[in-house]
């Protein structure tokens, strides 16, 4: 009986740290998308640098070649550091600190409930659910800016070599084909853990007030 | 809250940007020209014009005479010359951006009606534009002096003949401010 108590406790206080780590997932929101912003404004610094380059020093004595190359690896530079920018903060969570407690048994997990803050848990979940809905989204965005771009240059390099234009309508809808073919795990993931996060909130708001009912000495 | 302010400036940063690069233009032609021809560049007053032409001369054919508006004549020699041509700006905007006012004409021509003829179209859109014009008229220099046309106060247009057998590669990139 105390066994299963503390596995059971174990297994809700890991689902809570992952609650903790969603929730700071929607705190490095702003700064994703800081990021994201911030690589947009010198990506298009550079193009407009080029392009008066261009103009006022001729076709041929404007950018170099390493000046294009570098712009074409800003956006995508960008966004990548956003996304591990993202996930080192959330492995920086600090999980797993209730464990010392737990092993203390049934007594251990009792301590531990009844210093849990109902309230604070329940909001946690909910913006946890919206964080791990934003981040989502805003990935798949940065991606399909990623693989537009790389479309872009191989249409640029097809149009070139085969003499075949490619209207960038097409480029753009065929690289959020290919982002959402490539993230169908991802969402199908997502999909589910925002649905186990509801099916969470509604237990624990069960199991509140039921414990709120009993009297426990730890 | 410092960094949701952050985030706004850069938002309209990204605005001011897209906004400034919506007034760079370019356009390119390319042409295999004989005889006598001309290539003409032509730009809205209020816009700049950076302008690469490259005439590409086959080795086995006879040298290329090129003769600019001002009488001034260069004999090609070389398989490849390039010639970087820079307008610039020379009037401020009239009218309104609302109404597209396209300005489409024959520079030069006596008439309206001599449809082989450079065509320049320029308009708020598409302020810059380029053409090359095969067999032009003998007289084609002589009509530069003369314009007969309103609209050479609001347009720039500079050209040159080409005579002898080349491919023409011309890129304009503009600006309209």
């Amino acid at each position: 009986m105390e066994a299963t108590l503390s596995s059971k406790m174990a297994e809700f206080m890991t689902a809570l740290d992952q609650v903790k780590k969603y929730r700071t997932l929607l705190a490095s929101m702003t700064d994703f998308t800081l990021i994201v912003l911030a690589t947009v404004v010198v990506a298009l610094s550079v193009n407009i640098s080029m392009r008066l380059s261009t103009l006022f020093s001729g076709a041929n004595h404007g950018p170099s070649i390493a000046v294009g190359l570098l712009y074409l690896f800003i956006f995508p530079a960008g966004i990548i550091t956003a996304v591990f920018w993202v996930r080192r903060k959330m492995k920086s969570v600090k999980v797993g600190q209730w464990k010392n407690t737990l092993t203390e048994g049934a007594p251990g997990a009792i301590k531990l409930l009844q210093s849990l803050e109902w309230e604070s848990i329940f909001s946690g979940i909910r913006y946890a659910k919206l964080g791990f809905f934003l981040y989502g989204i805003a990935k798949i965005l940065a991606y399909w800016g990623l693989t537009s771009v790389f479309l872009f240059i191989s249409s640029g390099v097809v149009e070139v070599v085969l003499h075949i234009s490619v209207d960038y309508i097409v480029v753009m809808l065929f690289s959020l084909i290919i982002v959402l073919i490539l993230s169908r795990n991802d969402l199908r993931k997502r999909y589910d853990q925002i649905g186990r996060l509801d099916w969470l909130l509604w237990e624990l708001r069960w199991f509140e007030s039921e414990f709120r009912g009993a009297n426990f000495e730890a | 809250m410092k960094k949701i302010w952050l985030i706004f400036v850069l938002a309209v940063i990204i605005v001011a940007q897209v906004t400034f690069m919506s007034s760079f233009y370019s356009t390119s032609t390319h042409s295999y020209v004989s005889g006598t021809s001309a290539v003409v560049v032509s730009k809205m007053k209020y816009a700049y014009a950076s302008t690469v032409i490259h005439i590409m001369r086959s080795p086995f054919s006879s040298p290329l005479t090129l003769i600019f508006s001002n009488g001034t004549q260069q004999e090609i020699t070389d398989s490849s010359y390039t010639i970087e041509l820079f307008l610039p700006r020379t009037g401020d905007f009239v009218g309104t951006y609302a109404s597209e006012t396209i300005i489409s004409t024959t520079p030069n021509s006596p008439t309206d009606s001599a449809d082989s003829l450079p065509r320049i179209t320029l308009s708020s859109k598409h302020p810059v534009d380029v053409d090359v014009v095969q067999s032009i008229p003998s007289n084609f220099l002589s009509w530069h002096g003369n314009p007969n046309y309103g609209y050479y106060d609001r347009i720039d247009v500079f050209w040159f003949e080409i005579q002898g057998e080349a491919n023409i590669f011309i890129t304009v990139s503009g600006m309209a401010i």
